[in-house]
């Protein structure tokens, strides 16, 4: 079948605004617009430019606004997004050449919650720090994050405020939060407490329909809502 | 569905929107309200005209849209709050969602017939 794809493109150095480029590509249903734009950039433009690496939905670095919506190129098969298939850069972080954005604002949120396990003590075996499976429950859902940005692209809030921290730093708050092993906790709790912390999310779901994880956000920043009130954090 | 802000909505996304938007025009209506309310203490005459600039069908029709902005926002609210306080809700976001739309529409049922009833074409006043 033929598709076409219209790809939102721009380039710095010769664009003053981002215009629209239509191609057109033999797929099968089967394909995926990653494979699209594979045939796109090797075989009818070679400066089109994106960023993959896995592509197979674990690198997480391939995340677009195809037709629409927040959605992993790598995962998104032709015959859900239809014969004509819109991409765009995904929203609200700086583009720096057509699907390719900058990153840089995303990771500085995602460091900022300190996203590693914080213990200095010495395991009771000397060995490893033992933990119950119910409390390794807790924060199953948030540890099968891989950082795509594609839940913080889609948040309203975050489009609107580039301050607020977004669903995915708060996503691996969540992961150490809950952590029965971790002692940054009330440090974790008193950067999520802030004016642009957990408070700005608005109970939308953007991003828990964009996350190709399936993990509910919502849940996990309503959870360390949970966790701020228990402490008393202000 | 379609696209709101260049994003394709989905019925939660509308859903916060529809409480942005209903709780702006539930705000705005409280301005006017506490104008039109205000005109009492130039006397009875001025409040009785004030108060009479709305008796009528076409502002009956406006007050119908005004309860279902207020039902929905009330409804929508409860339904963020319980989210709020049990996370666990979030699971069954859509189907909240959806029964937060349907109740609106079935409250607002009775609620527009009782309403429209005083001046409706077919009821002489």
């Amino acid at each position: 079948m033929d598709v076409q794809l219209r790809i939102r493109r721009f380039n710095p150095e010769t664009d003053n605004e981002p215009h629209w480029e239509e191609y057109t590509v033999e797929a099968e249903p089967t394909d995926r617009v990653l494979d699209l734009l594979h045939q796109v950039k090797w075989y009818q433009d070679g400066t089109l430019t994106f960023r993959r690496s896995c592509a197979h939905g674990v690198c997480g670095s391939d995340a677009m606004l195809i037709n629409g919506r927040n959605r992993l190129a790598c995962e998104t098969l032709v015959k859900d997004a239809g014969d004509k298939i819109t991409v765009e850069a995904i929203r609200s972080l700086p583009v720096i050449k057509d699907l390719l954005v900058d990153m840089e604002p995303f990771w500085d949120k995602y460091t900022a919650v300190m996203p590693f396990l914080v213990n200095d003590e010495i395991p009771d075996d000397g060995k490893e720090r033992r933990q119950s499976p119910a409390d390794r429950e807790l924060y199953e859902d948030t540890s099968k994050c891989i950082l795509c940005a594609a839940c913080t692209t889609a948040c309203p809030v975050f489009w609107t405020n580039p301050d607020y921290v977004g669903p995915a730093a708060i996503v691996n708050a969540h992961r150490f939060i809950m952590d029965s092993r971790d002692h940054a906790h009330e440090e974790r709790l008193q950067i999520m407490a802030d004016a642009d912390g957990v408070w700005r999310c608005r109970t939308v779901f953007n991003c828990v329909e964009a996350c190709p994880r399936g993990i509910n956000i919502t849940r996990a920043i309503m959870e360390v809502v949970g966790e701020i009130q228990k402490v008393g954090t202000t | 569905m379609f696209g709101l802000f260049g994003y394709q909505v989905s019925w939660s996304q509308l859903a916060w929107f529809g409480h942005r938007a209903s709780g702006l025009g539930v705000l705005l209506y409280l301005f006017m309200h506490v104008v039109e309310t205000s005109t009492v203490l130039f006397g009875p005459e001025v409040y009785d005209a004030a108060v009479g600039i709305f008796k009528n069908l076409p502002a009956r029709l406006g007050e119908i849209v005004l309860m279902a902005a207020l039902v929905y926002h009330a409804l929508n609210g409860l339904r963020v709050i319980a989210m709020d306080f049990w996370p666990g809700l979030t699971v069954y976001y859509r189907p909240l969602t959806y029964g937060v739309i349907a109740a609106t529409i079935v409250a607002m049922v009775p609620l527009s017939i009782l309403m429209i009833t005083p001046f409706a074409p077919w009821n002489p006043v």
